[in-house]
């Protein structure tokens, strides 16, 4: 395992510039694998997408294939989605309804919990009975926020609400309101080649992009966006970022609905909406919230689950390699909104971040352009920078993280790239959270 | 008038395959406009989200269905053009190499004056370095015979993959 000390080659301390090899480097990768992925709270579903006894759906967590199902009991779980005979993919549906699962090469059968349940001619053909306990397939410990399915395999991490920390908070702001938020599926499946935290440190604090990337669709979609088209204008915002690595931008709330892209109907339902959940998040959470519900954000849960509120996506950046991903995308609705409403925001998540959104497609090319360029040798020995805002974080009344303004800053990657350095070299969760809350407090 | 589910008349057949595949090289050239004119003002322009079930899986995906890739109405179609020619769309500049194959065509009588049609389309990019993607999609249009030719007024399209092996769809099927 890499020290702090080798690591300090590759990633500044302050995460203002970082060694190219750590987006390109396949023992980096392999090591993210161990010591990210296997220890790290990540994103698995929603209850809204498993409502039913039997209801599952299949996943990753790193690489790790999973199955997350839903008990008769009404208790969700999740497991690893490899037969422990000799290996083999148990499930290959992205998701549907099952009574159990059955692994297509000897045709054992595992249960709803992943509990091994049936091994044809067992009697016959083993001279001692299966020790059944053991070949159950691997249980991943589950954790629910509000409804949000999280996964982790390491039994020693904190509980899903401390690694949350302050970002429970924030995320309150739409999963603490009467029926809370939900997700719509499936989700949409696309691969690019590039690597994993670019995309993670894009939605978790650049706003800088927009104006640039998105050029084009600024252009034709015009309203307030454009505002910020060719980068010609700072936009209002505040940059917030977390204790356990998390982030996000909220644009400066106002006392009109913010500027959105929802069109004709849709944005009339929305502004309805709006208008009428606004006092309801005043009077439940706080004028702060309640202006934080007003606001566009974008946003990461470390390590790779992002998220837009006013596009209202909901991402994981599952890893496939250093060099590569495959982007999983659902919709962000409130429960208790109109059918008519959840279509139409959707359509406005499939219209801009789906795999032909029109926002969406222009960021795949930065992404594969940023991972690309590492292939020269001597372009790799060149730092890359994250110095935005530097020296600008503080702490404000009412708010409980860091932040630091505007929304064009790097403060939330640089924080993200530090509590990835500290997973990496970290020898358990006791030093994670030690360091962690250290440098939350500077 | 022919009956529901016979073929066209051979110079019917003839132009509406023809249409086909000039409708493929407008897009190849990137002569948007004159596509859209290709399009009934009620077209409907569909590509479902796919997912993959066990075939005796009868549970319902979800209340709200699945959700789409593509779901757009001419006015739509108008906004994806708009920026594709905006001159500030940067994966498109330089410009790319694409080309678009047709082929299954097959083409059947429908009720009125329309025809139903299947064909398959293979769409090829390359972009930058030579690098290429290829997409496959079968096509289940109907067409309606106007003054103007044969119009496009539905196409539902099945992209031959569950998840999207290419980094944006700046392109038509």
């Amino acid at each position: 395992m890499k020290t702090t000390q080798d690591f300090r080659q590759l990633l500044r301390a302050d995460g203002g510039t970082q060694h190219r090899d750590i987006y390109w480097n396949e023992d980096i990768y392999a090591q993210e694998l161990e010591q990210v992925f296997a220890r790290s709270w990540l994103f698995l579903t929603h209850d809204s997408l498993i409502p039913k006894p039997g209801d599952f759906v299949t996943t990753f967590m790193g690489e790790d294939r999973v199955i997350v199902s839903r008990g008769r009991d009404g208790v969700v779980r999740a497991f690893l989605n490899s037969c422990n005979h000799r290996g083999n993919i148990v499930c290959r549906a992205d998701s549907g309804n099952a009574r159990s699962f059955t692994c297509h090469y000897h045709g054992w059968v595992y249960g709803l919990d992943g509990a091994l349940a049936d091994v044809p001619l067992e009697k016959e053909i083993y001279t001692e009975p299966l020790d059944r306990k053991q070949l159950g397939l691997k249980q991943v410990r589950v954790e629910t926020y509000r409804g949000f399915i999280y996964g982790n395999f390491d039994t020693t991490a904190p509980s899903l609400v401390d690694y949350l920390g302050e970002m429970a908070w924030y995320f309150d702001t739409f999963m603490d309101v009467p029926g809370g938020s939900e997700l719509l599926g499936p989700p949409i499946k696309v691969r690019i080649k590039a690597n994993w935290k670019f995309f993670s440190e894009n939605f978790i604090g650049d706003f800088y992009h927009a104006g640039w990337t998105h050029a084009a669709a600024i252009k034709i979609i015009g309203g307030a966006l454009g505002l910020i088209l060719g980068n010609q204008a700072v936009a209002p915002g505040i940059q917030f970022a977390t204790t356990f690595g998390h982030g996000f931008n909220a644009s400066s709330g106002t006392d009109e609905i913010f500027p959105h892209i929802h069109q004709g109907k849709v944005a009339e339902l929305f502004n309805d909406w709006m208008r009428a959940r606004i006092p309801v998040v005043r009077a439940r959470l706080g004028p702060e919230r309640a202006q934080l519900y007003n606001a566009i954000w974008d946003g990461t849960m470390f390590p790779n689950n992002s998220f837009l509120r006013g596009i209202d996506t909901w991402k994981v950046w599952q890893p496939r390699g250093p060099r590569e991903i495959e982007v999983w995308t659902w919709t962000l609705v409130e429960r208790d909104m109109p059918e008519e409403l959840k279509r139409g925001i959707r359509h406005t998540n499939e219209k801009t971040f789906g795999a032909a959104g029109l926002l969406e497609g222009d960021d795949g090319e930065n992404m594969e352009g940023n991972t690309q360029t590492s292939a020269g040798w001597v372009t790799r020995q060149q730092p890359l920078n994250t110095e935005m805002g530097m020296g600008r974080e503080g702490f404000r009344e009412g708010y409980p993280s860091k932040l630091s303004e505007p929304a064009d800053n790097e403060a939330a990657h640089r924080n993200f790239l530090r509590m990835w350095e500290t997973m990496m070299t970290a020898k358990d969760w006791d030093e994670i959270i030690t360091r962690r809350r250290q440098d939350a407090r500077t | 008038m022919r009956n529901v589910g016979s073929m066209l008349s051979v110079e019917h057949h003839l132009a509406l395959q023809q249409q086909l595949i000039r409708e493929a090289r407008l897009l190849d050239e990137e002569s948007f406009d004159d596509w859209l004119a290709l399009l009934n003002d009620d077209v409907r322009y569909r590509l479902p989200l796919a997912e993959r079930r066990f075939r005796k899986d009868r549970s319902a995906p979800s209340e709200l269905g699945s959700g789409y890739i593509f779901d757009d109405t001419k006015q739509r179609l108008r906004l994806r053009i708009n920026r594709l020619q905006s001159g500030y769309l940067w994966a498109e500049d330089p410009r790319n190499c694409v080309r678009r194959v047709i082929s299954n065509i097959e083409i059947w009588q429908a009720d009125d004056n329309q025809a139903e049609v299947f064909s398959v389309v293979t769409i090829h990019r390359s972009r930058l370095d030579g690098f290429e993607r290829q997409l496959t999609a079968g096509r289940r249009d109907r067409w309606q015979t106007t003054a103007a030719g044969w119009q496009l007024v539905l196409r539902d399209i099945q992209l031959d993959n569950a998840v999207v092996m290419d980094s944006n769809l700046n392109v038509f099927f």
